[in-house]
């Protein structure tokens, strides 16, 4: 109370007199107002994980939707981004239309894993810190710079039951094409190629058995495709549409939200692929 | 997820017409998220009766070799087909046999009575107790969804072309809400002289 | 930030009525549970149509195989605009945040010179209410509906801390019986596999808007059905439609059985 009166009755000149570059704007906090209300018990963590983690709890009364298929890989035409849609809560199909691709800003793409609220918050977040940044410092902020803010973040609130795994895509002149992989537990990677999520192991496969940086855009976006087909077919709790997205230093393109049914019967039918599928008896 | 029932996932459902019955199921056999078959049929036929197993594939086998054997017996000492009522009992007593050990299945039964000509379903719980419906039996991981799609979707009386195409959209929309079945169907239309099975093209996903 | 804020209770929080015993069977003594949650039932739908849309709700209020009520509705109309909101799941939290939105949208009103809240800023007003407890979240799964500047149907369902599509959707349910609805309503209002008679299984049905009669139909349809096969659903029926002209309720008969 002492230090209050204190700095309210004292004339704080110098409070204008700060630089743009001091630390008033490197604070490490985030910066606005972040309120959230926590149960009125002395471990609200174990709380948190007794009523919504279902794998710590099955019988968990709040289902946080779970099971994805996400991948981003670099090459030399920029980044792909693609995503399955389907929400699952348990073995309940809860969507097949969710937008796993979040456009962070006109330049910037993250990805969605884990807990649908938690990364679609967070990444709204980071897109009015990247905004504040360019209005701060009069350039574009870096893709390192963007996913550190989401990191440090995240990690602010280790243990309180946050659960993302995002990839975060963009290409800027300083850095070329940059792909960060960021999740809950505080991890921060940078690579040239991500899969995350339940369907991640089938994704690699296709995906690791054709990568090459030097792919054209054509054959990338196609690769890209197949490997979420891949994962939706052999994945439970991965299905409904592909997401894909090309970005390029000018910014990103989305290159359709398209249904895997007509897609897989094309891609067995016409090439001859999941010869597994029966078509008749 | 340890749940013995819903570890491999499937769904099977059996409806009654107008002198026919029908009865459909998934093809998926799974290990939690990882699809291992795309053909795992869960209807089994023993001469009028069609049988489904959902539940642990390990025990739908078994169950189902079980009643191969036992009805095959029937068969040789009876000198006749078993009838749908009787394989019902049958189902009944030899579920309750292991009583404290059971079978990790939920079986559906379909059929026509050949003497009586009268379209007979049935289902029971993983310990014998049947439960006889007029209209629609379900089970499986997808039973609710199919609870919601038959109840809304079925009407009494159906000639065996809308009997199908009921019991094909019932189940097809049912599986596509279910992460652990699905992955194509076979139907059974079943008329007092006729039994016509189809193979649904189903979601691949 | 407020993290740190958090003191332990120096009493037993009194949020369960059920006499707890001190020492359990061996005599050690027995920690407190924390159990601020109970799942009161009841189900909830949404379709959206051109120029309408339509949320609905039973009215029966569950506790476990208890019935607390049947007429409670759950549908609620914020302020005296066209936004609406059906809240499903522990009755308690679904209320507080009804509450919460209409206080929201009145204030809104009276802080923007009498101009009314849009329903795609309520929807991520609502998005922020939400998240806002995303440490202690409300039980609660919401549908909120409302047209927008040009007059159409708009609809956003949203999962207990707030995860929502910006684009709206066609049509949602939540609540007990959702697993028996959703598909029915993915069959019949989205045509999902359906096919034209014509194309042998190769054309899908397209998607089209349904005319209000049609809704109505289906929603009467999906909750005779749910009633059937659900326990915690039954007893009354409330629809409210949003058109142009207002706002309208009505009140049908579920089976009460």
């Amino acid at each position: 109370m002492d230090d209050l009166i204190a700095k309210y009755s004292t004339p704080q000149d110098d409070f204008f007199d700060e630089d743009e570059n001091s630390v008033h704007f490197q604070s490490t906090k985030p910066s606005l107002d972040l309120k959230f209300s926590l149960p009125p018990i002395s471990q609200p963590t174990a709380f948190l994980r007794a009523a919504t983690d279902d794998h710590a709890n099955p019988e968990c009364p709040i289902k946080i939707a779970h099971g994805t298929t996400t991948l981003a890989f670099r090459f030399q035409g920029g980044i792909i981004v693609a995503t399955d849609s389907r929400a699952t809560a348990g073995s309940w199909i809860a969507s097949q239309t969710v937008k796993k691709v979040i456009e962070i800003n006109d330049k910037m793409l993250g990805t969605m894993a884990g807990g649908a609220a938690d990364c679609q918050y967070w990444l709204n977040y980071l897109g009015i810190e990247c905004r504040l940044h360019e209005l701060r410092h009069k350039r574009r902020i870096s893709v390192a710079a963007a996913s550190k803010i989401l990191s440090n973040l995240v990690y602010s609130y280790k243990g309180m039951g946050l659960s993302m795994g995002t990839m975060m895509a963009g290409v800027t002149a300083l850095e070329g094409p940059a792909l960060y992989y960021i999740d809950s537990d505080g991890t921060r990677l940078s690579g040239n190629l991500f899969c995350v999520g339940s369907g991640q192991t089938f994704a690699y496969g296709v995906l690791d058995r054709e990568y090459d940086y030097n792919l054209s855009v054509e054959d990338a976006l196609a690769l890209g495709s197949r490997s979420i087909l891949a994962a939706t077919h052999r994945d439970a709790y991965s299905g409904g549409s592909i997401n894909l997205y090309h970005v390029k230093e000018e910014g990103w393109t989305k290159h359709g939200f398209t249904d895997t049914n007509p897609v897989f019967w094309k891609t067995k039918l016409e090439k001859g692929e999941f010869s597994n599928v029966a078509t008749d008896f | 997820m340890s749940n013995p029932f819903s570890i491999n996932g499937g769904a099977v459902v059996a409806m009654v017409g107008k002198d026919c019955v029908a009865i459909a199921c998934d093809l998926r056999l799974g290990m939690q998220a990882l699809t291992v078959s795309n053909d795992f049929p869960k209807i089994f036929n023993y001469g009028d009766v069609y049988l489904g197993l959902t539940g642990l594939a390990t025990d739908v086998t078994t169950v189902s070799e079980m009643f191969r054997y036992k009805v095959n017996m029937y068969r040789l000492r009876e000198e006749r087909d078993i009838e749908p009522e009787t394989m019902a009992n049958l189902v009944s007593s030899s579920l309750y046999e292991k009583r404290f050990g059971p079978y990790f299945v939920s079986p559906v039964i379909a059929g026509i009575n050949p003497h009586s000509q009268k379209p007979f379903v049935c289902g029971f719980d993983s310990i014998g107790c049947i439960d006889f419906a007029k209209d629609f039996i379900v089970s499986g991981t997808a039973s609710d969804q199919l609870f919601g799609t038959c109840e809304s979707l079925w009407e009494p009386d159906m000639e065996p072309e809308d009997l199908f195409e009921t019991i094909s959209q019932a189940m097809l929309n049912s599986v596509d809400r279910d992460a652990l079945s699905g992955w194509g169907a076979h139907v059974y239309v079943i008329t007092k002289d006729k039994v016509v099975k189809r193979l649904l093209k189903g979601r691949q996903d | 930030m407020s993290l740190s804020s958090v003191e332990p209770l120096s009493f037993d929080p009194a949020y369960s009525f059920e006499a707890s015993q001190s020492r359990d069977h061996s005599g050690a003594p027995r920690q407190h549970s924390f159990n601020p949650y109970t799942d009161n039932g009841g189900t909830i739908l949404g379709i959206t149509g051109d120029d309408f849309v339509v949320l609905a709700g039973d009215t029966r209020h569950t506790a476990g195989y208890n019935i607390n009520s049947r007429t409670e509705r759950k549908v609620y109309r914020l302020g005296d605009n066209n936004l609406i909101l059906a809240t499903v799941g522990f009755g308690a939290d679904s209320k507080d945040v009804a509450e919460t939105m209409t206080r929201a949208v009145n204030d809104f009103k009276f802080n923007h010179n009498l101009k009314n809240m849009t329903v795609n800023a309520a929807a991520q007003y609502l998005f922020t209410v939400l998240y806002g407890n995303r440490f202690f979240p409300k039980y609660t799964h919401c549908i909120l509906a409302g047209l927008d500047k040009d007059g159409k149907g708009r609809l956003y369902s949203y999962d207990s801390v707030g995860s929502y599509s910006k684009e709206g959707e066609r049509r949602a349910a939540a609540g007990a019986a959702s697993s028996l609805i959703v598909p029915f309503l993915d069959n019949q209002v989205e045509f999902k596999n359906q096919y034209l008679p014509a194309s042998n299984g190769t054309q899908e049905r397209p998607v089209e808007d349904l005319p209000k009669e049609t809704v109505i139909k289906l929603v009467k349809d999906a909750f005779t059905s749910a009633t059937e096969r659900h326990i915690e659903v039954g007893d009354g029926l409330q629809i409210i439609t949003v058109t142009k002209d207002g706002v309208f309720e009505e009140m049908t008969e579920l089976k009460k059985d």
